[in-house]
């Protein structure tokens, strides 16, 4: 296997100047919870705009950290976390889904945010 | 002076001659210093932008594909070349229902390269990566092993077509030629101009016209189709796939052409659930792995085929066969869950059916797995006045802990009451403590019945 191109090294700069253009940037997002069972928990995310898939799944594996290094309202370790992130097309217009991540651990519980990281799995799902 | 020319044009030359070089180094490595991970094989190189582990997988299912490959066109090991495929658009664990781009997939014969849109194909309804992938390498291995076949494109899209349907375990590869997605749209443009000459035209289409955006669809489908009749009813039977595939390149025009009612007859006479069926109760241990396709095929029936499908799946059922009538249950279950309307075209059928797999279900000597996979597929099904909730509570306390955390998935989707859903607490947690878990669901149950 090959290591990383080195073309790669071009995107640096290019990250840096959509930073300082303040394009790019994810700014702060209401976020709303439920616990749908007892160990997993669907937190809602409304946008001002749609996002490509990596930042959905930035996001969304940011967000599953926090909820996997806690414990659940009923007080059990964290398996799943599914973030539906909503956007609303319209002033006036429903906020509509238009993605869903949903990451889950193979080590529920674990406090070692090394191993938790390594063990995360997740599927994207992009709707109309 | 012309020294100092010289001298003053040295730079420019540099210039142009790192130009060439990365001109060079773009064309021969076909870009794929563009891309994050690359893996080298017998026969091919894959670069990607998607994870190692994505790469991995990928590689293996690509190296069968070419062990296959090698087999039916007889190449001997290693391959005298090497072809670079590149996995564009990051597909690994994810569904795009926005995205549906006209090109899955393209083979470019004079580099040697075949460019995947993995994200579209990933994405697709009607194929899969693994799919798209045999399809371009079956061109690649065509246009090698049959001079002069890229001026063909009726001969090359339709054996891509006959061939992409390929199904290919650890260990070896069967070919049922039947596409049902491309017999479908055949049977359409054919029903459609009954007195209309068809082969003629499509024969002589070059690329331009073969790949024009409106025509496209039909040909790559009438294409299919001939190949398909030429393969199964015009050649013999008991000729290796190879020397049939020789015959048909050597074929001229006019024999071809000659062979158009008889070719529209067949076609429009190939019933897919039919023929699906009679591939499905194939015993032969040689078409062991295009009987589980054809199975898994009916479980995706939709619209007028579903009951026929029904009927066929559940007679299945009753197969010396293990491995048919476990691939029969879980196709049964899919039919179910793709058709909320199924259970009421056959209620007497259905309601045996159901009992027969809540029966495999509760049966603890059945196997495991296949009991965990009946488990996992019946989530779907809230259209069933069957009752599966006291089975699946029953179950929470099964032996085997695969079968127990499909339950507790199950239960998940189908109960109001939440319940703890990691596969981890019900395979790895102490008896004491899924014994509360359990008890909270028994009440729950009781407390649901008194209502």
């Amino acid at each position: 296997m090959r290591a990383s191109s080195p073309l790669r090294g071009f995107s640096i700069p290019l990250i840096a100047i959509s930073c300082l253009a303040g394009c790019g940037t994810i700014p702060s997002y209401p976020l709303r919870t439920s616990w749908p069972q007892k160990d997993v928990v669907v937190a809602s995310i409304s946008l001002s705009r749609k996002l490509d898939v990596e930042e959905y799944r930035r996001i969304a594996t940011a967000e599953a950290l926090k909820f996997f290094s806690a414990p659940s309202p009923s007080n059990h370790p964290v398996y799943e976390v599914s973030c539906d992130f909503f956007v609303k097309e319209k002033a006036g217009d429903t906020p509509g889904r238009v993605a869903r991540v949903k990451v889950s651990t193979l080590l529920p519980g674990c406090e070692d945010l090394g191993k938790l990281k390594l063990s995360l799995r997740s599927n994207t799902y992009i709707y109309y | 002076m012309s020294s100092r020319i010289t001298a003053s044009l040295r730079p420019v030359a540099a210039l142009g001659r790192l130009a060439a070089v990365i001109s060079i180094c773009m064309t021969f490595c076909g870009c794929g210093l563009a891309y994050k991970n690359s893996l080298s094989r017998d026969g091919f190189i894959v670069y990607t932008n998607d994870g190692p582990e994505f790469l991995q997988r990928t590689c293996v299912r690509i190296e069968r594909i070419y062990t296959c490959l090698s087999e039916v066109f007889e190449i001997p090991r290693p391959f005298p070349w090497t072809t670079r495929i590149f996995l564009d658009g990051r597909a690994d664990g994810l569904l795009d229902y926005s995205y549906n781009p006209d090109l899955l997939g393209y083979y470019v014969p004079f580099l040697q390269m075949i460019r995947i849109d993995s994200r579209a194909a990933a994405s697709n309804l009607v194929s899969d990566l693994d799919q798209v992938l045999l399809h371009e390498i079956v061109h690649h291995f065509l246009v090698s092993e049959l001079p002069g076949i890229s001026g063909k494109c009726w001969l090359n899209e339709g054996l891509a077509g006959n061939l992409e349907v390929g199904i290919i375990d650890d260990k070896r590869a069967e070919f049922p030629l039947l596409n049902p997605v491309l017999l479908k749209i055949a049977r359409r443009e054919l029903a459609g101009n009954k007195e209309e000459s068809q082969l003629r035209d499509l024969l002589r289409s070059d690329w331009k016209s073969f790949h024009d955006e409106k025509t496209r669809e039909k040909n790559y489908a009438l294409s299919w189709a001939i190949v398909y009749h030429l393969l199964e009813a015009e050649l013999p039977a008991e000729l290796p796939l190879k020397a049939r595939i020789n015959r048909i390149h050597a074929m001229d025009e006019e024999t071809i052409t000659a062979l158009e009612s008889r070719w529209r007859n067949n076609i429009l006479k190939l019933d897919v659930v039919e023929k699906l069926g009679e591939l499905a109760r194939e015993s032969a241990p040689g078409k062991r792995l295009t009987a589980l396709w054809a199975i898994q095929e009916l479980g995706r029936s939709r619209g007028f085929n579903v009951r026929r499908s029904l009927a066929i799946l559940t007679k299945l059922f009753d197969d010396e066969a293990s491995e048919l009538r476990e691939a029969s249950y879980v196709a049964f279950l899919e039919l179910l869950s793709n058709n909320p309307q199924m259970p009421f075209l056959d209620p007497e059928k259905t309601g045996k059916a159901l009992t027969r797999l809540q029966s495999v279900i509760a049966d603890r000597e059945a196997k495991p797995r296949l009991r965990a996979l009946l488990v996992g597929n019946i989530d779907h099904h809230r259209t069933l006045k069957k009752d599966w909730i006291p089975l699946l509570i029953e179950t929470l306390e099964d032996s085997r802990p695969m079968v127990r955390a499909a339950a507790a998935g199950a239960l998940s989707k189908m109960a109001a009451k939440p319940t703890i859903v990691s596969p981890l607490f019900w395979t790895n947690a102490s008896i004491e403590e899924r014994s509360v878990e359990v008890g909270e669901w028994k009440r729950w149950l009781a407390a649901r019945g008194s209502h």
